[in-house]
């Protein structure tokens, strides 16, 4: 899969609604307001574009830090 | 693992309770398979999943239950296997695993779960997992799933798995109590409350709620456009959700939809790895408006979405409580979004999720599972709400909905079909009436041919004075040559204010002759509306007479389209308009008349209807084209209902039309004639009037419906009077098409409210000189061909299964009180009902909701009773601030209510006493609770507040959960009030309510009355007769023997008898009163016997429904069933025959029954006593009482249809006084019966 660390950062400010002051690389996200619904969608982005990835598992550590170790 | 007992989460103690309610329902298992492709290595597997399951300490819990309180203790998992299953085939595979799923589980016996590998033939291997839903949910599953595939793999490749992947059940305890006592859950709670609090109440899909079932049925589909629906991307949740909202929206004829949205719940860290159940499921609210597009709702719906989100540790459960709803929908359709994905790497295989169970499904879910470019859509059901083929419709349609939407999410909503094709079709023909080309001929032509074919047939009659056919012509034709000269013809107006009579006729007859419409300006309309009719109208002239004076021009014809009459109506916003209807028609409404009661020349019809109002036109011309005659009723007559009757008697009149506000008044009048069609518009027709009026006149009244604007009708219905509460206002006439439509201009399906529209040959050309109005109301018809118009009601209506359409008031009629929905029509209907009331209104004014009634003739109502009796009925909201008693309304000049006239209330009294101290007020808000009230006063007596048992048990299960005090029902018995139980808390005398001697009210001046019990033993039921009994007498109840489990039942009837004689005898005996339902008459009136015998005087004997002990004797003795259905009966639930204890007393519990707070003990006794009691009342043999009896029988058909009050005859030597009821022997027993009967008993004692 293509996806830089940069654009997985952006996509997920991008669903959040929030911009890039706002969001560290440790905050929990799911704490931020990023519900089910939306984690979904972008899930099924990056499983579109070929990862390998879980919803579980980016629920078990969701910042953006763990997602890019696990997807970059 | 330890010894401790541990709390349930909240999650688990939603699921506690509800699985409690019902045990061994196997509808609280969840479970999933794997289907797995690829070498599976099954030793390898057992140990992968034996080190996940061990792993999982929460899946090892044990439940137990102790003083009522449910815990869990973590052990060690006991053994269990991993079964091994040999099938054919997949379907065989479904079919074993579907059998696991349906049997009962016992939640305490550990374990509960079961896995198991079902292997087919054809080579498939299916990872099948039973777990109940008080360990996991959705969430849970993938958890386990996932470790053991990480398990499995790294025993393959020989490493080690990564440690700890789950959290312990302390982490989400700790996570809860942490929430509970931090600022957000107070925040939460509020915001819930403003989210949800006036939307109540929810619709939902179904009209019936929710009960728990034992199984689900599910039916699935796909989507095909799953390409377009990936390209919308992230946005696709909301999307679907919003179509969701659409279609509820659309079926249910609202426009703010509630969907139950679960929400995983997992936001703390921990929670997060915890193998636990979690889920919540939330009110989600969406407002559908017509005009905007899919993606816009989308929106707004995603945004409602993350509202949820952020409040979603907030416990739905705890939300039904905050808002007092115990029972009742929080939400409608569910709906689910399941994000787990659908395959995962499992080694060097491949597994793939299937969904089987997720706990139970109360009401109607809807899941949409996505893989990749493949939308699942399943549709979940509580299969006693939703048979099959409703259940696939709903599929088939919001399937084609979602597809429609995926191609094209930019159109307005409104514009997207709901129902499918045939569906459309089908609800496109029930609103058309049958074709029927309109006829080229006008009005005219069909009076002059009946002048023609019956010259000296009697025309017209008023007052003694008559004229035939030829002379009504003769003279209405010298009219018509000299209104000509005057410029009258086609397309003119001639207004006409003659009164009623011959004159009259001959003046409306003479301008249809001139080819001109004529406009009826009577003379007690005010002045200012005169001058403004004319103003607007601008006739050539105005008639005040028929004399035709010395012009004469020949007039000319009027053609079909031109106009015939011009009347003007009121509008809801002031100036009136004028509706101009053409000859075509009128003629094509004259012609359905004709057709449908095939009117005879020489019949009357009673024309006393103003000529204002366009039913008049059928007055006065139905009969003119058929040679009968018109008989007038004098002017002003026809607001006497004496005069009337005695007119239509003496004329033998045979059709007269009635607004049903004037049939009621003519009914009550008792009227002495037979007309053999009685014919209602104008207003909503009751089912109680129509019976009535079949009753009194011996005909059921014909429903007819119609607005000004569609030439008088355009609907008709006739029947038998049933118990429908109102008449259905019937099926468009032929020519006619009656559209039901939602606010997109979509056909509603069959039994969803909407608006009604007209269509059809009848339409009115349009409002005189108002061109703007005109294309306001009458629209393009969208169903019709080009260029046809439809007419906007305003009125709301929905269409039957069968066709019927039932009119449901007028759209702007739904107020907003104190920010609530409220409609007054169900609040006047239920005012309406209330024994005693004539007729009724509710209407708002300055956000209060203002009640009206006028007393039956010879009765006197209080307005504050009146209020209070509807609290029984009633919901809190649509309770009526104030109630005015009124001798009778104020009509308008056609005979509608006048509701402008009604006056404005008087305040109510104010100030009820106020709570005074904490406990006061916990108790006060205890009633107001209970009672769906907003205020309860402190002196206020809680069955004069409409209070019965039912709601008794739950204040006092409250008020001992509040105070922990050791509070029973006979405390409330004995202190009603708020005050008198908060002095009765603090102090310590008590009622013991298992007592052969209760106090139901234990002060009073006159002569107690005492109510023996019924068939159970317990004499709890009579309390509803507190209300309507005066306040003055006292009323005890007399309970059976061997109540507490212990002391054996007594031996015979006269024991019995005995034994409440002593309890009750005083030794200057004074007047006893005696009254007793079922086995209770019996022996009341043994005690009757017995007491005279004593020499004391009785002063009554009243009968609930029961009968000698000839009448028992040939039946056979009852059974455990039997007694168990009769003790339903008492707790006043109707039940199935042969059904078992254990339902019974299951019914009881959950129908929220007095009964069910008594111990067991004393409940399985009262099944013995059941059963003695029956056998006792056989071996009775009757003495012979001297005095009267006061009989109140329960009249509605049963089975052992020998039972006769007569019977008593014998066994007595006064009167047998009769009340009859409509009701079942257990009804009788319900509030508004007791009411009555209590009345009864009052005026008897006071004669």
């Amino acid at each position: 899969m293509a996806l830089s660390a940069e654009q997985l950062r952006a996509q997920v400010l991008d669903t959040l609604g929030l911009g890039t002051e706002e969001v560290g690389d440790t905050d929990d996200l799911l704490e931020l307001g990023l519900d089910s619904i939306r984690l979904m969608s972008l899930v099924e982005r990056w499983r579109a574009d070929g990862a390998d990835i879980g919803f579980v598992e980016l629920t078990e550590d969701p910042t953006i830090a763990a997602w890019q170790r696990k997807l970059v | 693992m330890s010894e401790v007992r541990l709390p349930l989460t909240e999650a688990q103690s939603g699921i506690w309770f509800s699985a409690a309610l019902d045990e061994g329902n196997p509808v609280f298992n969840c479970a999933q398979y794997l289907a797995l492709t690829g070498p599976l290595r099954e030793s390898v597997f057992e140990r992968a999943l034996r080190a996940t399951i061990a792993e999982a300490e929460a899946l090892h819990a044990r439940f137990g239950v102790t003083e009522g309180r449910p815990w869990q203790r973590l052990e060690q998992a006991p053994e269990w296997a991993l079964d091994r299953i040999r099938v054919t085939d997949t379907a065989a595979a479904l079919a074993w695993m579907r059998a696991d799923l349906a049997a009962p589980v016992d939640v305490l016996e550990p374990p509960l779960f079961r896995f198991a590998l079902v292997r087919t033939d054809s080579g498939e291997t299916l990872w099948y997992q039973r777990i109940h839903h008080l360990l996991v949910d959705g969430y849970g599953f993938a958890l386990v799933q996932r470790r053991v595939a990480e398990r499995y793999a790294a025993l393959l490749a020989g490493t080690e798995p990564k440690p700890h992947p789950f959290r312990s059940l302390h982490a989400v305890l700790e996570d809860e109590a942490r929430y509970r006592s931090s600022p957000r859950y107070t925040e939460d709670a509020r915001f819930w409350r403003q989210a949800i609090g006036d939307a109540l109440p929810i619709t939902g899909l179904t009209e019936t709620s929710a009960r728990t079932a034992r199984r689900f049925e599910r039916h699935s589909a796909t989507v095909g456009s799953g390409r377009r629906l990936t390209e919308l991307g992230p946005e696709r949740g909301a999307l679907l959700v919003a179509c969701t909202a659409l279609y509820t929206s659309a079926l249910t004829g609202t426009r703010e939809v509630v969907l139950g949205l679960p929400m995983m719940n997992r936001l703390g860290r921990s929670t997060r790895l915890v193998p636990t159940t979690a889920v919540n499921v939330l009110p989600l609210r969406v407002r559908v408006e017509p005009g905007a597009t899919m993606r816009a709702l989308a929106e707004r719906v995603a945004a409602a979405m993350a509202e949820v989100s952020a409040h979603q540790w907030y416990r739905g459960e705890q939300l039904r409580r905050d808002l007092g709803m115990l029972t009742g929908r929080l939400f409608g359709p569910q709906v689910n979004l399941k994000p787990f994905e659908k395959s995962m790497p499992f080694g060097d295989c491949t597994a793939h999720v299937h969904y089987l169970a997720a706990g139970p499904v109360d009401d109607l879910e809807i899941i949409f599972t996505s893989g990749g470019t493949e939308l699942g859509i399943d549709i979940d059901v509580n299969p006693q709400l939703y048979p099959p083929e409703v259940a696939r419709a709903h599929l088939d349609r919001l399937t084609a909905l979602i597809e429609t939407v995926a191609a094209d999410p930019d159109r307005p909503v409104a514009r997207y079909p709901v129902l499918r094709a045939r569906e459309r079709t089908a609800a496109l023909a029930a609103s058309c009436g049958p074709d029927r080309v309109p006829s080229e001929h006008t009005l005219l032509d069909l009076l002059d041919a009946a002048a023609k074919r019956f010259p000296d047939h009697i025309a017209v009659r008023a007052s003694g004075h008559e004229c035939t056919y030829r002379e009504l012509h003769e003279r209405a034709g010298r009219l018509a040559e000299a209104l000509a000269a005057r410029g009258a013809g086609p397309g003119t107006v001639v207004a006409i204010g003659i009164p009623r009579g011959i004159e009259l006729l001959a003046g409306l007859l003479g301008i249809l002759k001139a080819g001109a419409a004529y406009l009826p300006v009577e003379e007690d309309l005010p002045r200012e509306r005169v001058e403004l009719m004319l103003a607007d109208a601008a006739p050539v002239q105005v008639l005040y007479s028929a004399e035709a004076g010395d012009l004469a021009v020949r007039p000319r014809r009027p053609r079909p389209e031109d106009p015939a009459y011009l009347l003007y109506t009121s509008g809801s916003t002031g100036k009136p308009k004028g509706v101009v209807v053409s000859h075509r028609a009128i003629v094509h409404r004259l012609r359905w008349m004709q057709e449908r009661f095939a009117l005879r020349p020489r019949e009357r019809v009673l024309q006393k209807t103003p000529a204002g109002f366009d039913v008049s036109v059928w007055e006065f011309f139905w009969p003119l084209c058929q040679g009968a005659s018109v008989v007038f009723a004098e002017p002003g007559g026809h607001r006497d209902p004496g005069y009337l009757a005695r007119l239509i008697a003496r004329e033998h009149i045979g059709t007269v039309h009635f607004v049903p506000s004037m049939l009621r008044v003519f009914l009550d009048a008792g009227p002495d004639c037979a007309p053999e069609r009685v014919i209602c518009s104008g207003e909503a027709l009751s089912g109680s009037l129509a019976a009535d009026c079949l009753k009194v006149l011996g005909t059921a009244p014909h429903n007819l419906y119609g607005p000004t604007e569609a030439a008088v009708d355009v609907t008709a219905w006739h029947e038998e009077p049933g118990t429908a509460r109102s008449v259905p206002i019937g099926v468009p006439m032929p020519g006619n098409r009656c559209y039901v439509l939602d606010t997109g201009l979509r056909l509603c399906p069959d039994g969803v409210p909407g608006e009604l529209y007209l269509a059809g040959a009848q339409l009115a050309r349009g409002y005189h000189d108002r061109a703007t109005l005109t294309a306001q109301r009458f629209h393009a018809d969208p169903f019709g061909v080009p260029g046809s118009r439809m007419y906007r009601t305003g009125d709301l209506a929905l269409r039957r299964t069968d066709g019927a359409i039932e009119y449901l008031g007028r759209g702007d009629d739904q107020v907003k009180i104190r920010g609530m929905r409220v409609e007054p029509g169900e609040t006047e209907a239920a005012l309406t009902a209330l024994p005693g009331v004539a007729t009724a209104a509710v209407l708002a004014r300055a956000d209060r909701l203002c009640g009206y009634a006028v007393p039956m003739p010879g009765i006197e109502l209080d307005g504050e009773r009146l209020r209070t009796a509807l609290h029984a009925t009633l919901p809190a909201r649509q309770l009526p601030d104030m109630i005015t008693v009124l001798p009778r309304f104020p009509v308008t000049h056609n005979g509608k209510l006048d509701r402008a006239a009604l006056p404005d209330p008087v305040a109510p009294v104010a100030g009820r006493a106020v709570a005074t101290d904490p406990a006061q007020e916990l108790i006060a808000a205890a009633f107001a609770e209970v009672l769906e009230l907003e205020r309860v006063g402190t002196e206020d007596g809680f069955f004069e507040l409409g209070g019965h048992s039912l709601h008794a048990a739950r204040v006092v299960a409250r008020l001992r959960e509040l105070f922990n005090a050791d509070l029973g029902i006979g405390d409330l018995f004995a202190a009603p009030t708020v005050a008198g139980l908060a002095e009765r808390l603090a102090g310590d005398t008590r009622n013991d309510p298992l007592g052969t001697l209760f106090p139901l009210r234990a002060k009073g001046n006159r002569p107690p009355l005492y109510c023996v019990h019924p068939a159970g033993g317990l004499g709890w039921c009579y309390a509803g007769l507190l209300r309507s009994l005066p306040a003055e007498q006292p009323v005890y109840a007399l309970q059976s023997r061997g109540l507490d489990g212990r002391t054996p039942p007594a031996e015979s009837i006269e024991e019995m008898a005995a034994a409440y004689v002593d309890a009750i005898a005083t030794p200057e005996h004074g007047r006893y009163l005696l009254a007793g339902w079922s086995v209770g008459g019996v022996i009341a009136h043994a005690m009757a016997c017995e007491l005279t015998e004593r020499g004391a005087e009785v002063g009554l004997l009243a009968m609930l429904d029961a009968y000698p002990s000839e009448q028992w004797q040939d039946l056979p003795e009852p059974d455990e069933s039997d007694a168990a259905r009769a003790l339903l009966f008492m707790a006043g639930t109707d039940a199935e025959p042969g059904i078992d204890r254990d339902t019974a007393v299951e019914l009881l519990r959950t129908e929220g029954s007095a009964l069910a707070t008594l111990p067991e003990a004393t409940r399985a006794a009262m099944l013995g006593i059941v059963v003695n009691n029956a056998r006792r009342m056989r071996e009775h043999r009757h003495r012979r009482f001297a005095g009267d009896l006061l009989f109140f029988e329960a009249g509605a058909p049963r089975a052992e249809q020998w039972l006769d009050s007569s019977g008593w005859l014998p066994h007595i030597g006064g009167e047998l006084r009769r009340h009859r009821f409509d009701c079942t022997h257990p009804e009788l027993i319900r509030a508004e019966n007791l009411d009555r009967i209590g009345s009864a008993i009052a005026e008897f004692l006071d004669t």
